[in-house]
């Protein structure tokens, strides 16, 4: 398993990056910036099951909070309002 | 596209880019010198071309379409990870996949109850069985029902994706061969459609 560098609160930037292939992380969630909610545990990297591989050292999947106003900018809901979504470490930096 | 109407050809001389060498010369590498270790085929290459959506197929460049292909060539066989690729890639524009419409306009979902046909319920066991004998992960059929032309995954029922994204993965693990599939789909024509 790779050891997970993120903690509960960290804030972190999800990578902003289209390439082909099987991806675990939407479309427009990429580039934004949220915040640790929790670690959820570690898995095989789907992107290499995918390919019928083992996926193998486990990726850290954290569950990310994102302000729902700063994912989207006509956002017309309350300011306190979030979205929250399970993103693997390899798509996360520090922020 | 042999025998569809077309325009007229105009030839033109034009020099290559940098890029597009570059590109030439790594699928040539790819394809494999004597003596050194081959990494990918013509055909591999021409096959991933051929998956190209149509939209993407017509609007690409000729070593545009080469080096998309290139890129699922070298993730299919393991040379370079998603991950390599997505870091390499960061920052540049991307098109977003047909199935990952989080946050696009649509319609009111009308939840409805419904049956399912036979035919779907023996897709589902097929799905669940390759699953459970190891031939097949549910990545591997995820990313086979994303890789749909968009016009395919629009036109097409659940099932349908399903289905089609098995035939796809089975011919990529080799359990069945193109030409196995061509000859049932032969006979599944000629049956009586009653």
């Amino acid at each position: 398993m790779i050891p997970p560098r993120f903690k509960t609160g960290d804030r972190v930037r999800v990578m902003k990056s289209y390439p082909p292939g099987h991806l675990r992380t939407p479309y427009y969630i990429r580039g934004c910036e949220g915040e640790v909610e929790r670690l959820c545990g570690a898995f095989p990297n789907p992107e290499e099951l995918a390919q019928m591989r083992d996926g193998l050292p486990a990726q850290p999947l954290y569950r990310v909070r994102f302000r729902q106003s700063e994912v989207w900018p006509d956002y017309r809901g309350a300011a306190a309002d979030v979205v929250e979504i399970e993103i693997y470490q390899h798509w996360l930096e520090p922020a | 596209m042999g025998g569809q109407p077309a325009g007229r050809i105009e030839p033109t001389e034009h020099d290559y880019e940098d890029w597009e060498r570059r590109v030439d010369a790594m699928a040539v590498l790819l394809w494999g010198l004597k003596g050194t270790k081959r990494l990918c085929t013509v055909d591999e290459h021409r096959r991933a071309i051929e998956s190209l959506p149509p939209k993407a197929y017509d609007t690409m460049s000729y070593y545009e379409r080469w080096v998309m292909a290139l890129a699922q060539c070298l993730l299919q066989r393991g040379v370079i990870t998603t991950e390599e690729l997505a870091r390499r890639m960061a920052g540049a524009a991307g098109s977003r996949s047909r199935h990952d419409m989080g946050g696009l306009p649509a319609k009111k979902v009308e939840p409805s109850e419904h049956d399912y046909a036979d035919w779907e319920r023996r897709v589902d066991a097929l799905a669940v069985l390759l699953g459970f004998m190891k031939i097949l992960s549910v990545d591997q059929r995820r990313k086979n029902i994303e890789a749909l032309p968009p016009e395919a995954y629009d036109a097409l029922s659940y099932y349908e994706r399903w289905v089609m994204s098995l035939a796809q993965s089975l011919i990529q693990r080799g359990v069945v061969t193109s030409a196995e599939i061509a000859r049932k789909m032969l006979e599944v024509e000629k049956r009586d459609p009653a």
